[in-house]
C-alpha cells in the first residue's frame, strides 16, 4: 500500500443567480450580494412567496450532439453550461475513461411538466415524444457524458438536498479506490412549479429573501443553478503541472432515520455526518476554519444544525467563522451542496469567508461566529460544508486549499 | 480477498411472487407474470406484468406506513424481507447500516397526481403530504425509518440500469469501508408516464405489429412489455459474513459500469466499447442479460455478449419475460443470479420459440436447468448509453 490517493480539483464551473461563470459568482460571494429576486421563470399559481433565486438562461456550449442541444432540459441546460466551463479549465485532452457523477432531484421536470399540462388539456397526442424522454433523473448526467465524449462510468445520485455533496464524494471514491484518474462532478437543480407549490404547500417559502440564523427568519427561499467540477488523482494533476484549485479531503453520510422533511431536534444524524467527514478526511474538528453551513432559514433546520456545530466544535464555535450561502443563492435543492462547496473552495482560495447576506438579528438559538453581511477576510486551510435534505439525508463535505 | 463482498439476504416483490422462494420456483417453473390488464386501465397498455397478491403491511410494521406511497412499501417490504432472510438485525450497529436503492422513474404515480392537481386548481390545491413522498429518495428514506438505519443512505439512477449500479454503488461503499451492511438493490413501479413514454417511442410489444407478449431473445419478439416490482439484497464484507455464520448466497465479485455513447433516445446500437472490459474475467456459465423482447435492445446485447471472450459456451437468460420491464429490474437479476448459484439451476426464459442470432452462448428454453455455475453476470444496457455489468461466483 501507498500513500493514499488524494484528489485535487483542477476544474469548476458555475452558473446561478449571481451570474455566469465562476467569476461571477465569487464577485457575488466577495460583495454579499443578494440574488433572490421576483420570481418571474414560473407561472403564478397562487404561492404564498413569489420570491426566487433564479439563474440566468444562457446559450448552451458549442460542439453538442443536435439532439442534446435541441431538447436540454432546464436542468441539463444547466449542468451544462457549469460543466463545460469546468472542463475546459482543467484541460484535460483524454474523454474516454473520465467518469461522470451528476446529483439532481428532479431532473428533467421542466418536460415533464410541460407533457403532464399538456396531456391533461388536450390527451396525449399533444405531447411530444422528447418531452417524456427527457424527463427523467438521470438524462442531465448522459448529456453531460456526452458533452465531454466520457465512455467512463456515469452515475446520477439523486438524495434530494444532498444530492451535490453526495456526488462529489462519490466522484471522490472513484479517484481514491483509482477506479478513475478524472471525474466530472457536481450537481444541478431548476426551479419547477412541482418544488415551488411542493415548499409553498409546506409552508417552508418565506416572503422576502431568507434570512439563515436571523431571529426573525420564516422559511426557504428556492434558487436553482449548478456548480460542476473536474475532480483528479493529485499526482497525475501534478504531472501535467496544471494549477490545483483546491483539495477534496472527504465526506461523511448518515441518515436521521426520523421523519421525511423534518430534521432530528438533537441533531444526532448531522453530528455523525460531520464526524464521519472529519475522521475520512483524516482531520480533527480543531482543524475547522470556516463552515458553510446548510442554512435554509427554516426554523428548525437553522437550531438543530446550531446545536450540532455546538457539538463538533466545542468551545471554538465562537471563533469558526460560518455562513449559509442560500442567503445569497437561495436554497438550490439538489444543486445546493455542489454550489456551497465551489463557495467554501472559491473562500479558501481567495482568503475570505464568503457571508450569510441577509442576516441582521441574529437568533440567540442559534449562537455562531456568523459572517454578517459581506465576506470576511479569514485565512483558511480546512473547511466544513454541510448539507441535509428530505428524507433525513445528511453529507457533510471537508475541503482544503491547494 | 479483504475486498470480497457477500450476498446474504433476499427481498423480492415481482409479478411472479413475493419473496425468494416463491420468485425462484415460479421463475424456474417458467411461469410468467405478464397478463391482460383486467379490468383494463386508462393510459396503461393491454397487457403488462404487475404485482399481485402482494400485502405490504405484512412487511411494514412502523407508522411511516400509512404515507408511504406504492413505490416504497415495496421496497420497504423487500428491504424487510432481505434483512430477515439474512438474520441481519441481531447485533447489527444500526448506525452502519446502509441503503443504496435505485429507480429509473421514482414515484412517478403520485407525481402524475400532485402535477394534475396543481395544473387544475392552483397552489392551493397542491398536498403538502403528498410533496415529500415525490422526492426520488423517498422509498430510501423510508427504509431508513422502517429499520433506524442511520449509515449511508443513496439513492441512483441511471435508466434501465439503476439496479445494477446501486448494487454496484453498495459494493464501493462497503469496501471504502462506508459502512458494515447495505441493503442495496431498485425498484419501478408500472405506471402511466412510463407506459406513455414507451408508446411514443413505439416500443411496446405489439406496436408495430407482432406478437403482444414479451419473447426476450426469440426471433419474432415484437417489443417491451412493462413490469414493476423490487428486488433487494443484503450485501456485507465476506470475512464478516463468514464470521457471523451467515448463509452465503453468492459473493459479488467485479462491478463495472460504462457508458458506451452519446446519449440516444433509443438503446445504443451497438455497446461493442464495453465488450473488451466486460469480458476479461474467468469464464462464465451463466449470463442474465437485460433483454426485455425490444427489437433493438435484445439485438444489441446479443452482439455485447458474442463478443466477450469469457462468456463462450455460457447459458444466456433474461428475467423479463417473467417480471416485464421495469427501470430498476436489473436488481431483480441479480437477486435471480444470486439464487441460480445457490440452487445451480438456470432460469428458463420465457416465450423462447426461434432463437435470435447468438452464436457463442446458448439461449436456455423450457423450465429451469439444473447446471453447475460457478460464476454468473448480469448485464445491464440502458437508454442514453450507460452499460452495467455484475458478477457474481458460488459462494
Amino acid at each position: 500500500m501507498g500513500d493514499p490517493i488524494r484528489v485535487a480539483i483542477t476544474g469548476w464551473g458555475s452558473i446561478n443567480a449571481l451570474g455566469v461563470g465562476v467569476a461571477a459568482f465569487e464577485a457575488g460571494l466577495r460583495a454579499g450580494r443578494c440574488g433572490i429576486a421576483t420570481l418571474t421563470c414560473l407561472p403564478d399559481d397562487g404561492y404564498r412567496s413569489t420570491v426566487a433565486a433564479e439563474a440566468p438562461m444562457t446559450a448552451l456550449p458549442a460542439g453538442l450532439p443536435k439532439a442534446v442541444a435541441r431538447r436540454a432540459s432546464r436542468t441539463a441546460r444547466l449542468a451544462l453550461v457549469a460543466a463545460d466551463e469546468a472542463w475546459r479549465m482543467a484541460g484535460r485532452g483524454d474523454t474516454a475513461d473520465v467518469g461522470v457523477v451528476l446529483g439532481t432531484s428532479t431532473g428533467g421536470m421542466s418536460h415533464g411538466e410541460e407533457s403532464y399540462r399538456r396531456a391533461a388539456r388536450g390527451g396525449l397526442r399533444r405531447t411530444t415524444r422528447a418531452s417524456w424522454l427527457e424527463t427523467p433523473v438521470s438524462v442531465s448526467g448522459d448529456q453531460v457524458a456526452a458533452l465531454i465524449g466520457s465512455h467512463g462510468p456515469r452515475l446520477t445520485v439523486s438524495t434530494a438536498c444532498s444530492s451535490g455533496a453526495n456526488a462529489l464524494g462519490l466522484a471522490a471514491d472513484w479517484i481514491r479506490s483509482g477506479r478513475v484518474a478524472t471525474a466530472v462532478c457536481g450537481a444541478a437543480e431548476s426551479l419547477c412549479r412541482m418544488t415551488f407549490s411542493g415548499f409553498n404547500a409546506l409552508q417552508a417559502l418565506d416572503r422576502v429573501p431568507c434570512r439563515p440564523f436571523d431571529r426573525s427568519r420564516a422559511g426557504l427561499s428556492l434558487g436553482e443553478g449548478a456548480a460542476m467540477f473536474v475532480f483528479e488523482n493529485w499526482a497525475d494533476a501534478e504531472r501535467r503541472g496544471v494549477p490545483i484549485l483546491g483539495e477534496f479531503l472527504g465526506y461523511g453520510v448518515s441518515a436521521d432515520a426520523h421523519h421525511l422533511t423534518q430534521p432530528r431536534p438533537d441533531a444526532a444524524g448531522a453530528v455523525l455526518a460531520i464526524e464521519r467527514a472529519l475522521a475520512d478526511a483524516r482531520r480533527a474538528a480543531d482543524a475547522i476554519d470556516y463552515v458553510n453551513a446548510h442554512g435554509t432559514g427554516t426554523p428548525l433546520n437553522d437550531v438543530a444544525e446550531a446545536r450540532a456545530l455546538r457539538t463538533v466544535l466545542g468551545t471554538r464555535v465562537a471563533c469558526v467563522p460560518v455562513s449559509s450561502t442560500k442567503s445569497q443563492v437561495g436554497h438550490c435543492l439538489a444543486a445546493a451542496g455542489a454550489i456551497e462547496a465551489l463557495a467554501t473552495l472559491l473562500g479558501l482560495r481567495g482568503g475570505f469567508a464568503p457571508p450569510t447576506a441577509t442576516l441582521r438579528d441574529p437568533d440567540p438559538q442559534c449562537a455562531l461566529d456568523h459572517v454578517v453581511g459581506a465576506s470576511r477576510s479569514v485565512r483558511m486551510r480546512i473547511a466544513l460544508s454541510n448539507s441535509y435534505g428530505f428524507g433525513g439525508n445528511n453529507t457533510s463535505v471537508v475541503l482544503g486549499a491547494a | 480477498m479483504t475486498d470480497a463482498i457477500a450476498v446474504t439476504g433476499l427481498g423480492i416483490v415481482s409479478p411472479i411472487g413475493v419473496g425468494p422462494q416463491q420468485f425462484w420456483s415460479a421463475l424456474c417453473a417458467g411461469h410468467s407474470g405478464i397478463a391482460a390488464l383486467d379490468p383494463p386501465m386508462d393510459g396503461l397498455p393491454p397487457i403488462a406484468a404487475r404485482v399481485r397478491a402482494f400485502a405490504a403491511r405484512e412487511f411494514i410494521t412502523s407508522v411511516h406506513y400509512r404515507r408511504m406511497d406504492a413505490l416504497s412499501r415495496m421496497t420497504v417490504a423487500a428491504c424487510r424481507m432481505a434483512l430477515d432472510d439474512a438474520r441481519a438485525l441481531p447485533g447489527l450497529d444500526l448506525t452502519r447500516l446502509g441503503v443504496v436503492y435505485g429507480s429509473a422513474y421514482g414515484d412517478v404515480t403520485e407525481s402524475a397526481q400532485y402535477l394534475d392537481k396543481l395544473f387544475a386548481k392552483g397552489a392551493a390545491a397542491a398536498s403538502p403530504l403528498l410533496f415529500p413522498n415525490l422526492v426520488h429518495n423517498a422509498p430510501a428514506s423510508y427504509a431508513a425509518m422502517e429499520f433506524g438505519a442511520q449509515g449511508v443512505n443513496l439513492t441512483v439512477s441511471q435508466g434501465e440500469v439503476s439496479g445494477e449500479t446501486a448494487i454496484a454503488l453498495a459494493a464501493e461503499v462497503l469496501r471504502a469501508g462506508r459502512a458494515d451492511l447495505v441493503l442495496a438493490g431498485g425498484a419501478d413501479e408500472l405506471a402511466v408516464p412510463v407506459a406513455i413514454a414507451m408508446r411514443h417511442v413505439r416500443a411496446l410489444a405489439g406496436q408495430r405489429g407482432g406478437r403482444a407478449w414479451a419473447s426476450p431473445y426469440d426471433a419474432a419478439r415484437s417489443g417491451v412489455v412493462l413490469g414493476e416490482g423490487a428486488a433487494m439484497l443484503v450485501l456485507e464484507p465476506y470475512e464478516r459474513a463468514r464470521r457471523r455464520g451467515a448463509s452465503i448466497y453468492a459473493r459479488l465479485d467485479a462491478t463495472t459500469s460504462t457508458a458506451v455513447a452519446a446519449p440516444r433516445y433509443d438503446w445504443p446500437r451497438d455497446a461493442g466499447a464495453a465488450a473488451a472490459e466486460l469480458g476479461a474475467g474467468a469464464p462464465l456459465q451463466l449470463v442474465i442479460g437485460s433483454a426485455n423482447s425490444s427489437v433493438r435492445l435484445d439485438a444489441c446485447e446479443l452482439r455485447l455478449i458474442d463478443r466477450l471472450a469469457n462468456a463462450r459456451g455460457a447459458t444466456l437468460t433474461s428475467i423479463k419475460g417473467a417480471v416485464g420491464e421495469f427501470g430498476a429490474a436489473g436488481a431483480m437479476s441479480a437477486a435471480a443470479a444470486c439464487l441460480a448459484l445457490r440452487h445451480q439451476v438456470v432460469p428458463p426464459l420465457c416465450n423462447l420459440e426461434t432463437p435470435a442470432g447468438a452464436t457463442q452462448v446458448r439461449l436456455a428454453a423450457g423450465v429451469g436447468q439444473p447446471q453447475p455455475i460457478e460464476r454468473a453476470a448480469v448485464f445491464g444496457i440502458a437508454r442514453g448509453g450507460a452499460v452495467a455489468a455484475l458478477t457474481f461466483s458460488r459462494a
